[in-house]
């Protein structure tokens, strides 16, 4: 259990009773909360109800999540929708405007007993068909009616020693909102991140203006992109990045660019063949791990049932549970071991994924790794791919010199392939492996 | 109205959130359903927003349709396609009043609504269940799962 609640980046909800077998889907927290509000309340209740009704929503959940109160029974998921257990949850259900712009504003806030560390487990019930020693839904809508805060509601339900906690961490370490809005004639830093995160995610959702501009400064296309992105991901568009703005940018632009990373970093399929080992299960570290990791993220990104898992090299104990989560799928014994039928089938469903995917999506998750190391010597497309980005690093880091891009690796290739490295601090050899790929790649592209 | 009520509620340390759209325009109309419109007063709007990879691409030219079944008839009330955002916008559709759902004693059904999603690349999704209330924007978000990798029995 961790010491500070944060907020999860994903959350695994059972689709159904705790003991009872059904599908695991695993989605963005904030997303997650917007179902649920949107299920188990109306939309056009008086604000301070709503407000209060999702607080419990959230507060609810991460007690579930910080107690960790299913996995320390032996399940592999955080939540049901079972409302006999939790809240309702309607797999593709619709969203409300009002329960989503609320949702976004207050996604990192929660409720605690004053002294208290772990997020309130706020039970509810809708007052009317059921009752019980918490918050009442409808009962919500009268004490808004009559002038209650959302504080209000809540001490009068839950205790006049319950404080709403606001804008707690993210599990993903994503950077907290500096407090401030970002609005046109702003400048600084968060401006020039914020301009470089719209121009990436812009290559996904082409129909968000490019900002032509690198400078730091909050310009008038810097406006016009925000709008267009706050009409997309349905915030009011003003223009102006408070918190629920910058939340969603660095939600997207996680999305877009660990996909593009993932993609990059794809580990060479005849190198894994050849080293992998009969087993693989908890414990275990190395490359071959590396690689189910890596197919295993990549797949989770299109299937809602496979946890998102990170590329670490170890097989912990969230690889364990991705294992455990794709046998069931795919019908194989359920071990959590990574067997060769196992890893015959992951690998195969991997190949599939890229393969068969719409080639504009195909495109857009980046220059994917070509299989095998680039060495002095090589020629072709992947040479002059690596080339054009070597080269564009060239133009603005003295370190690395700017070179041919001519699909031939040459001496002057390997020379920039060489410093790239130094500065990485791994082997100076002049090869460009997955991990020069995916350095040079983003690199690049940051530039 | 709807907006009056709203400001008049809200406590300054609470300001309410601007709905991202106001309903505008009429539902498609047909003589055989006039009842049910004229049952169901109010109106909102409903945005379908299709992606795949937990948000990290839109899906543009997905077929979507919006039906309801009144009286045991199947209706088609829109057929568009996802723009290159992967969203279909601003349909229109009846829904109950606003009064009815502040009061738990309402025995007037939900305005419900069946929506179906096409694209020949991806598992398509038939009649997902969506309610729409009065001047709200109903959001539909669908990930949609590729067809490649789907679950071999045996």
């Amino acid at each position: 259990m961790a010491d500070i609640p944060t907020i999860p980046t994903y959350i695994t909800v059972h689709l159904g009773a705790p003991n009872t077998a059904a599908e695991n889907v695993t989605v963005p927290f904030a997303a997650y909360i917007k179902n649920v509000a949107s299920a188990e309340i109306y939309p056009n209740w008086p604000p301070a109800s709503l407000r209060a009704n999702i607080l419990a929503q959230i507060s609810y959940t991460l007690n579930r999540v910080y107690t960790e109160y299913y996995p320390s029974r032996g399940y592999d998921f955080d939540i049901t929708n079972d409302t006999r257990y939790d809240h309702a949850y309607k797999p593709d259900g619709e969203v409300f405007d009002t329960v989503s712009l609320i949702v976004d504003e207050i996604f990192n806030n929660y409720i605690s007993r004053r002294g208290a560390v772990e997020p309130l487990a706020a039970k509810f019930c809708d007052g009317k068909v059921t009752r019980c020693d918490g918050l009442s839904q409808w009962g919500t809508v009268d004490l808004a009616e009559q002038g209650f805060t959302t504080l209000e509601i809540l001490r009068y339900y839950y205790g006049d020693d319950v404080e709403i906690v606001e804008n707690a961490p993210l599990a993903d370490n994503t950077p907290s909102y500096p407090g401030t809005p970002l609005a046109r004639g702003s400048f600084g830093n968060d401006v020039r991140i914020l301009k470089n995160e719209l121009n990436r995610i812009r290559r996904n959702y082409p129909a968000i203006p490019e900002i032509n501009s690198s400078t730091s400064v909050y310009d008038g296309e810097t406006e016009e992109a925000v709008k267009t992105f706050q009409r997309i991901f349905n915030l009011t568009p003003d223009g102006v990045v408070g918190k629920a703005t910058w939340y969603k940018v660095k939600d997207i632009f996680n999305a877009v660019k660990r996909l593009s990373e993932l993609t990059s970093e794809g580990l060479t399929i005849p190198e894994i063949e050849r080293v992998f080992r009969t087993e693989l299960s908890a414990g275990d570290s190395g490359v071959e791990v590396e690689a189910v990791q890596y197919y295993l993220a990549f797949l989770g990104y299109f299937y809602p049932q496979l946890p998102p898992i990170p590329v670490t090299g170890f097989f912990d104990d969230a690889t364990r549970d991705a294992v455990f989560t794709f046998q069931s799928e795919y019908g194989l014994p359920i071990t959590g071991v990574v067997d060769i039928a196992t890893y015959a089938t992951i690998e195969r469903e991997y190949k599939r994924a890229v393969a068969d995917l719409p080639e504009n999506y195909q495109s857009a998750i980046g220059e994917p790794y070509p299989g095998r190391f680039l060495v002095e010597g090589d020629r072709g497309e992947e040479v002059r791919v690596i080339q054009r980005y070597i080269d564009r690093i060239g133009r603005t880091d003295p370190a690395v010199p700017e070179i041919d891009v001519d699909g031939i690796f040459g001496p002057q290739t390997r020379r920039a392939v060489e410093a790239i490295q130094a500065q990485l601090g791994v082997e100076r050899n002049g090869a460009v492996g997955p991990v020069e790929w995916v350095e040079i790649i983003t690199r690049g592209n940051n530039i | 109205m709807f907006r009056d009520y709203l400001d008049i509620q809200a406590k300054p340390d609470e300001i309410y959130p601007q709905p991202v759209t106001v309903p505008q325009g009429e539902t498609p109309f047909r003589e055989e359903y006039e009842e049910y419109i004229r049952s169901y007063p109010g109106r909102g709007t409903l945005k379908v927003q299709i992606s795949v990879a937990r948000g990290a691409f839109p899906i543009k030219n997905v077929l979507v349709d919006v039906s309801q079944i009144y009286n045991g008839v199947r209706y088609s009330l829109y057929n568009d396609v996802t723009d290159i955002s992967g969203i279909v916008d601003n349909m229109v559709l009846p829904a109950r009043s606003i009064e009815s759902t502040l009061n738990f004693d309402t025995v007037q059904p939900e305005a419900e609504y069946l929506v179906t999603v096409f694209h020949p690349d991806f598992r398509e999704l038939t009649d997902c269940a969506v309610v729409i209330h009065d001047k709200t924007e109903t959001i539909l978000p669908i990930s949609l799962v590729p067809l490649t990798g789907e679950r071999k029995d045996g």
